[in-house]
């Protein structure tokens, strides 16, 4: 065993840790895990179960209500972006309703058709002539409107512009798809794209609208002429993006971080707020069918985002916005993460609360009952628990009453008995080896021998033979009284033996009462109390009757002498302590308790008037003998 | 076994919306474009009809242009604009329009749909620019209307106006009439030799000086408003000129009728019926609808007189189809149903009367809009305006006569020098006749 400890285990590097290792320490784990719930009251195991099952729900709800939030937050946002989109996109058609107006209006302009239908209005030496018409004409119609920023009406020859800065070149503008759309299109209006542009801008192309340029006369009685020309020209008016981006960036600044962004059906941007313009091609087939609405989708790194779309009846032009749910959510989360915490924290401590005061109470009954118990266990038989509670615990309470109630009872009439039993079998025992009785028989015999009278002698120790074998037969506690009395004549005839001369006995016993079942040697007792008692001092004369009869069902022993006599207040005592008279005492509590109330020995008697003890029992006659 | 059934289940209940949203994509939505103008009951009653035809027709979505002022110059926007509507009002503007191509003729196109009838259109209430050529059917018909206020004749103890054409007043009997009814502030009638003409109260009559108001009368005597071939100005005629006189003799030999200052200063026709400035007008029948509301008002009509045979006519305006409508049938079936009287009840219950013959024939049809004894329908209605019209109807002359309205354009500053005394009809009518007959190119009719 010491040789095994002290060798050496070697380490193994790296230490893995193997299956065996592993499953020692879950058993380890297990076996502590045991130990301390086994440990642990139930008030604490309570609390830390309804404690723990009451914060989960508790955290789910928290997640759930920081999602819910979330989402709510999230979608009254896009509602009220939404709405300014909306609200922003109509002052938009609007502004674009007016363009297409007022592009049609000068259609029909008088002056217009006029400079126009002069054949000589193309020949450069009127040009600056006409140059003057065409940019007053112009400026009547476009020049108070913010969204323009340039008008131009392109010839073959030449454009004509309403503002002195020219934007852009359309040399090659007859040959280009635009021209090939307008023309298209009839005189009907034609949005162009920045990106459609391109080709003809000097730097940063703008987003434009144009028509072909046909012209018509209204004259005074209405009728309308048509401007027979043969050359094409073309009305380009030429958007204004800050005007434009104003207004988004108007609808961007509702919700910080997000972005606004207008785009051809196509996908071309044509104006954006933002460093950046934003990439929404995955979502356009969708927001080119509905029109209008609001989406969910994924930014460029991955997180959420959300986006609101309005498109231009006219134009087909999307405004899109987009802004990021998480940038949204955050600040959200704080707050909500605090208040989470803190609802959590009391509701934590009311479970703890409430689970402690119920659990108080359940312990409390438990205690009361333990305790009702514990004195039982201690040997108050009598002791009960308080039934005045009408709860859950009234049928144990009561169980445990009557529990109490039938071992009291039982102790009471089983083991009282027995041992009531014990003590008289033990009194037998101890009356049979009795060294006094023994000692002085002994004596009388010896004397009788000493004196010659051989079978006297004789005669004095078979009848103690007998006596003895009697006695020692413990194992009836009960003898018919015939047999009872045959003792006693023996007893009788050794006291005479012994005392010669100093009293007489009569007897006086019914016949009937002969066959009843009395306790053994319950009258020893009494005669040894009057002879040595009742005729203590006394040389001779004393007079002992023994009368048995019936009274009823009872039988009624008296012994009776003219001896000394007994103090009444002695009489009491001697039956109510075993010191005073062990024998009558005991004859008493045995007779007592085999028979139970009622029962027992009765003494009187006044000082100098003899005593009189009369023992009650029951009348019982063996079930055997009354068969025949 | 039962999963297959499930499966099945699901399956058809998927397709059979899936079904129906195919079969109802497949009815495309159409849209049109109509332009109006008009206002108040007129509006109402053609918004009501486009309404109703909506409701009809359940894929054509019509959107209103109402444009209540310049709409020739906003319609011409639109033509130049490539962005003409699909329908709309139209005036004598319209003929130029056919002529250039820009618009349907009716005639081409009136089977696409079946429920106006070309047929059912009474005789001359056409637009056309040429003989075979039409932009359709009258919208609705007017047609010149004698309204009286009966408690005037009453009080004066003056015959009321005979309500049937066989017992139409010779033109002096009407004369005579408008004498009785003519009393200057003093309460004398212009009977009266101390009549004073300069402190006039009451004219008996007042009648439209344009030409729906003294056309008929030219037409009652013989005349015409181009020569029976055609080829010559016919208002210079003796006929012609003399009917223009006897007008005009009202005003200024008989004081029965306001002078073109005093005309100024009277109110509308209905209100100066009704506060008795006037006791007889001779008005577009359109004035129903202005008496129509009046209340406690004991109005009547009755037939035009005559000169020597009974004549009148019926007018109105036309709708008219693009040619650069995508949608021709759905076209057409609007234009149909708006110029269908049966849309546009309450419209005919005053202030217009219906363009096809089945509604001056059909008992049931006539119960419909010329019900006597409705606010816009006096007792004697269908005899002295519906009847005495359809049963003597001539072209009117805006749509019988080629370039009527640049001819018009030089007849009625002529005639305001008749109106005011200072040249004979005849005088006045000679004066452009040469001018117009520069510009008389025929009868469409």
């Amino acid at each position: 065993m010491v040789d095994r400890v002290r060798r050496r285990v070697p380490l193994r590097f790296p230490l893995r840790i193997t299956r065996r290792t592993d499953r020692s320490v879950k058993r380890w784990a297990k076996q502590w895990m045991e130990r301390w719930t086994k440990r642990l009251s139930i008030r604490v195991k309570t609390l830390v179960v309804i404690l723990l099952l009451s914060l989960a729900p508790q955290c789910l709800l928290a997640r759930q209500f920081y999602l819910r939030s979330r989402e709510t937050l999230t979608e009254t946002t896009r509602q009220s972006m939404y709405q300014l989109l909306r609200v922003n996109n109509e002052r938009t058609e609007l502004d674009l309703a007016t363009l297409h107006d007022v592009s049609m209006n000068i259609l029909v302009d008088r002056e217009l058709f006029t400079v126009f239908s002069d054949p000589m209005m193309s020949d450069p030496v009127n040009r600056r002539e006409t140059e003057e018409a065409i940019h007053k004409i112009l400026l009547k119609y476009f020049g108070s409107l913010p969204s323009v920023q340039q008008v131009e009406i392109i010839t073959p020859a030449y454009s004509y512009v309403m503002n002195w800065t020219r934007l852009a070149q359309f040399g090659v503008f007859f040959q280009s798809d635009v021209f090939q759309d307008v023309w298209e299109k009839n005189g009907g209006i034609a949005w162009l794209s920045s990106k459609a542009m391109e080709p003809f801008h000097h730097r940063k192309s703008t987003f434009a609208c144009a028509r072909l340029l046909n012209l018509r006369y209204v004259d005074d009685s209405s009728i309308g002429w048509r401007l027979e020309t043969d050359q094409d020209a073309v009305l380009m008016v030429m958007l204004n993006e800050a005007y434009f981006k104003d207004r988004l960036e108007a609808t961007a600044a509702a919700v910080p971080g997000s972005v606004v962004c207008m785009v051809t059906p196509e996908g071309e941007t044509l104006v954006y707020t933002g460093g950046e313009a934003l990439d929404i091609s995955g979502y356009l087939p969708e927001m080119q069918s509905t029109g209008t609405g609001m989406l969910r989708g994924v930014a460029a790194d991955g997180s959420p985002m959300a986006l609101c779309y309005d498109q231009s009846m006219r134009t087909g032009w999307l405004t899109v916005s987009a802004f990021s749910v998480n940038a949204l959510a955050e600040d959200l989360s704080r707050g909500l993460y605090v208040n989470m915490l803190g609802i959590m924290l009391v509701m934590a401590l009311t479970t703890l609360l409430a689970t402690g005061l119920s659990i108080r109470m359940l312990t409390r009954r438990i205690r009361s009952v333990s305790q009702g118990v514990d004195a039982v266990k201690a040997g108050d038989y009598s002791a009960r628990i308080d039934e005045s509670r009408c709860d859950e615990f009234s049928a144990l309470v009561e169980n445990v009453n009557a529990m109490s109630e039938t071992l009291r009872r039982l102790i009471d009439e089983n083991y009282k008995a027995r041992i009531g039993e014990q003590e008289a079998r033990l009194t037998t025992l101890m009356m049979q080896f009795n060294p006094h009785f023994l000692y002085n028989t002994l004596n009388v015999i010896n004397w009788s021998v000493l004196a010659g009278r051989g079978k006297e002698a004789s005669r004095l120790v078979v009848t103690l033979s007998r006596m003895l074998r009697y006695t020692s037969d413990s194992t009836r506690p009960v003898t018919p009284l015939r047999e009872d009395m045959e003792w006693l004549e023996q007893y009788l005839f050794l006291m005479h033996s012994r005392f010669e001369g100093l009293f007489n006995v009569e007897w006086d016993v019914a016949p009937e009462c002969l066959d009843c079942l009395v306790p053994k040697l319950f009258l020893q007792p009494l005669l040894e109390n009057s002879i040595l008692h009742g005729f203590g001092g006394r040389s001779g004369g004393g007079e002992i009757r023994i009368r048995a009869r019936l009274d009823g069902t009872d039988l009624i022993a008296v012994v009776e002498d003219n001896g000394k006599g007994i103090p009444p207040d002695k009489a009491a005592r001697i039956l109510a302590d075993k010191r005073v008279s062990i024998g009558l005492y005991n004859t008493h509590n045995r007779i007592a308790l085999m028979y139970g109330e009622g029962y027992g020995l009765n003494i009187d008697g006044a000082p100098g008037s003899g005593c009189r003890v009369t023992a009650r029992i029951r009348a019982e006659v063996p079930a055997a003998e009354s068969a025949v | 076994m039962s999963k297959r059934i499930v499966a099945l289940l699901v399956v058809l209940f998927v397709l059979t919306p899936a079904g129906f949203a195919l079969t109802a994509s497949a009815e495309e939505t159409v849209n049109l474009r109509f332009a109006y103008w008009g206002s108040g009951a007129e509006k109402e009653g053609v918004d009501t009809a486009i309404t109703e035809f909506e409701k009809a027709n359940p894929n054509i979505k019509v959107e209103r242009l109402h444009i209540p002022d310049d709409f020739v110059t906003k319609l011409n926007a639109m033509i130049a604009a490539n962005e003409a509507p699909d329908v709309c009002y139209s005036g004598p503007w319209k003929i130029q329009l056919g002529k250039d191509g820009l618009i349907y003729n009716y005639y081409e196109i009136a089977e696409l749909d079946p429920s106006v009838s070309a047929d059912d259109v009474a005789d001359y209430c056409w637009w056309k620019w040429s003989e075979s050529e039409s932009a359709g059917p009258y919208q609705a018909s007017v047609c010149p209307s004698l309204m009286y206020n009966a408690d005037l004749f009453i009080e004066a103890g003056v015959e009321l106006p005979p309500t049937k054409a066989e017992d139409a007043w010779t033109w002096d009997e009407f004369v005579e009439v408008a004498q009785k009814l003519t009393f200057d502030r003093s309460g004398r009638n212009a009977l009266d030799p101390d009549f004073d003409p300069e402190d006039i109260q009451q004219y008996g009559i007042q009648m439209s000086t344009g030409w729906n108001g003294w056309y008929p009368f030219v037409l009652s005597n013989g005349g015409k408003y181009l020569t029976e071939d055609g080829a010559a100005f016919g208002l210079n005629s003796p006929e012609a000129a003399e009917a223009i006189q006897k007008v005009a003799d009202l005003i200024n030999v008989y004081h029965v009728h306001p002078t073109p200052a005093a005309s100024s200063t009277l109110p509308g026709t209905a209100t100066a019926l009704q506060t008795r400035r006037v006791a007889m007008s001779i008005q577009g029948s359109w004035t129903h609808a202005d008496l129509a509301l009046t209340e406690d008002f004991n109005w009547g009509v009755g037939v035009l007189p005559i000169h020597k045979e009974y004549k009148s006519f019926f007018h109105g305006g036309s709708l008219i189809i693009f040619k650069s409508t995508k949608s021709l049938e759905s076209a057409l079936k609007l234009h149909n149903w708006i110029i269908n009287p049966a849309n546009v009840i309450e419209l005919h219950k005053g202030l217009w009367v219906p363009q096809l013959n089945s509604w001056y024939t059909d008992p049931e049809k006539i119960a419909l809009w010329a019900k006597e004894s409705t606010p816009g329908r006096p007792v004697g209605f269908q005899d002295a305006v519906m009847k005495s019209t359809f049963e003597h109807a001539e072209p009117s002359p805006e749509n019988c006569v080629v370039n009527f309205a640049e001819i018009d354009a030089l007849v009625w500053p002529a005639l305001d020098n008749v109106w005011n005394g200072s040249m004979t009809a005849q005088e006045a009518m000679d004066s452009i006749a040469d001018p117009i007959n520069a510009l008389v190119a025929g009868w469409i009719y």
